[in-house]
C-alpha cells in the first residue's frame, strides 16, 4: 500500500471485508469440489506403487526360482560333494599332467628316439653325420 | 497444520499430485485471494470472479501434472485464472478492453454501513473499470493482496519495469477518478 492515498478504497473489493467467513466458505467450496479429484489421485498413486511392486515381483520371482533350481542341481551333482576320492582316482591323470610326463621322459633322452630304433647304428657315427650336415 | 505452512509451493504441489488434501488445501489458502483478485480484474463482477477462481483451482488440481515448475505454482495458477476469465468474457461477447461493470461483493454489513460505502463503491467500480486489464490485475495484486513488484513480475511473467509502470499509471488514473469522491471528506488532501 505504498503511497496510494486511496488504497483503502480497494479493500471494498475484498469479499472478506464485508463477510468475515467468506474466505473460509470459499476454501470449503473448493475443497469439497476437489475431494473426488484428490481421491482419484490417491487411488492412482496407490495403484502406481502396487504396479511397481508387482513388476518387481514378476521379475524377481522367476529369477529366484531359477537360481534356486540351478543351485540345487549344482549341489546334487558337484563331484566335490560326493565325499573323499577313491584309491583308483589317484592314478587318473589330466591332459596337462600327461603332457608334462611326456616332456620329462623326452628330456631324459639326449637324442630323438627314432634315431635309436635300429640298435645296430653307432651313436658316434650319427653324431658325426649331424655335425657335417 | 503448522508444518505445512512452512513448506514451499513445490513441495505442496508434489504432495497434492499424490492426492494429499492438506497440501492442496494449503495451496488454496495461499492463493485463493490472488486468484479471486485476478479474476475480478478481468470479469469485473464479484459472482463471476468467485466462480472463475473456484473453477480454476479445480482445473489446477486436475492438471497438476502439467505444472512443469511446481515452485512457480502461483504463476501457473494465475494463468489458468486469466484464461478462464477471458473465456467467460468471450462467451458473454464482452470485449475485455472495453469498460466493464466493475462490481464489488454484496455486503453483509447491514443497511447503514452499506449505504455509507455505496458512494465510494460506485466511484471505485467506475474508476477500476476504466483501467486496462493488466493495470487492474497489477494494481489489485499490489495494493489489495500486498504482493511485491518482484512477486508480481515473476508470477505474471512480466518485466519488473513494466509492472512498476502499469502500477504507476493505474494509481494515477484511480487517484484522479476517485479524487472528487474523497476531496470533501479528506479536507483538501492533495491527490
Amino acid at each position: 500500500m505504498n503511497g496510494f492515498e486511496d488504497e483503502r478504497a480497494l479493500e471494498n473489493l475484498d469479499p472478506g471485508r464485508v463477510d468475515s467467513r467468506y474466505w473460509i466458505r470459499f476454501h470449503g467450496t473448493v475443497m469439497e469440489a476437489a475431494a473426488p479429484i484428490l481421491a482419484a489421485r490417491r487411488a492412482r498413486a496407490r495403484m502406481t506403487l502396487g504396479r511397481v511392486f508387482l513388476s518387481w515381483s514378476r521379475l524377481l520371482l522367476p529369477a529366484t526360482v531359477t537360481a534356486a533350481a540351478i543351485a540345487t542341481l549344482l549341489v546334487l551333482y558337484d563331484p566335490a560333494s560326493q565325499g573323499p576320492a577313491g584309491p583308483e582316482d589317484d592314478f587318473v591323470l589330466g591332459v596337462e599332467e600327461v603332457l608334462w610326463v611326456a616332456e620329462d621322459e623326452a628330456a631324459e633322452e639326449p637324442f630323438p628316439t627314432f634315431l635309436f630304433l635300429d640298435d645296430e647304428l653307432d651313436r658316434d657315427v650319427i653324431l658325426l653325420a649331424l655335425e657335417d650336415y | 497444520m503448522y508444518r505445512v505452512v512452512t513448506e514451499s509451493d513445490g513441495t505442496l504441489v508434489a504432495r497434492a499430485r499424490l492426492g494429499d488434501e492438506v497440501a492442496f488445501g494449503e495451496l488454496v489458502a495461499r492463493y485463493r485471494r490472488p486468484a479471486y483478485t485476478v479474476a475480478l480484474s478481468i470479469v469485473g463482477r464479484h459472482e463471476d470472479a468467485e466462480d472463475v477462481a473456484q473453477e480454476s483451482f479445480l482445473v489446477a488440481i486436475e492438471r497438476l501434472d502439467d505444472c512443469r515448475k511446481p515452485d512457480r505454482f502461483a504463476g501457473w495458477l494465475l494463468t489458468i485464472v486469466r484464461n478462464r476469465a477471458r473465456n467467460l468474457m468471450r462467451k458473454r461477447a464482452v470485449r475485455v478492453t472495453e469498460e466493464i461493470p466493475f462490481d464489488a461483493p454484496a455486503g453483509g454489513l447491514g443497511p447503514e454501513r452499506e449505504a455509507e460505502l455505496g458512494e465510494l463503491r460506485e466511484a471505485l467500480r467506475r474508476a477500476v473499470g476504466t483501467l486496462s486489464t493488466v493495470q487492474r490485475e497489477i494494481l489489485l495484486l499490489h495494493d489489495l493482496e500486498g504482493w511485491k513488484h518482484r512477486e508480481i513480475a515473476e508470477r505474471l511473467e512480466l518485466p519488473a519495469g513494466t509492472v512498476r509502470s502499469h502500477l504507476h499509471f493505474a494509481r494515477k488514473e484511480l487517484r484522479e477518478r476517485l479524487r472528487p469522491v474523497h476531496q470533501p471528506e479528506a479536507g483538501g488532501r492533495a491527490g
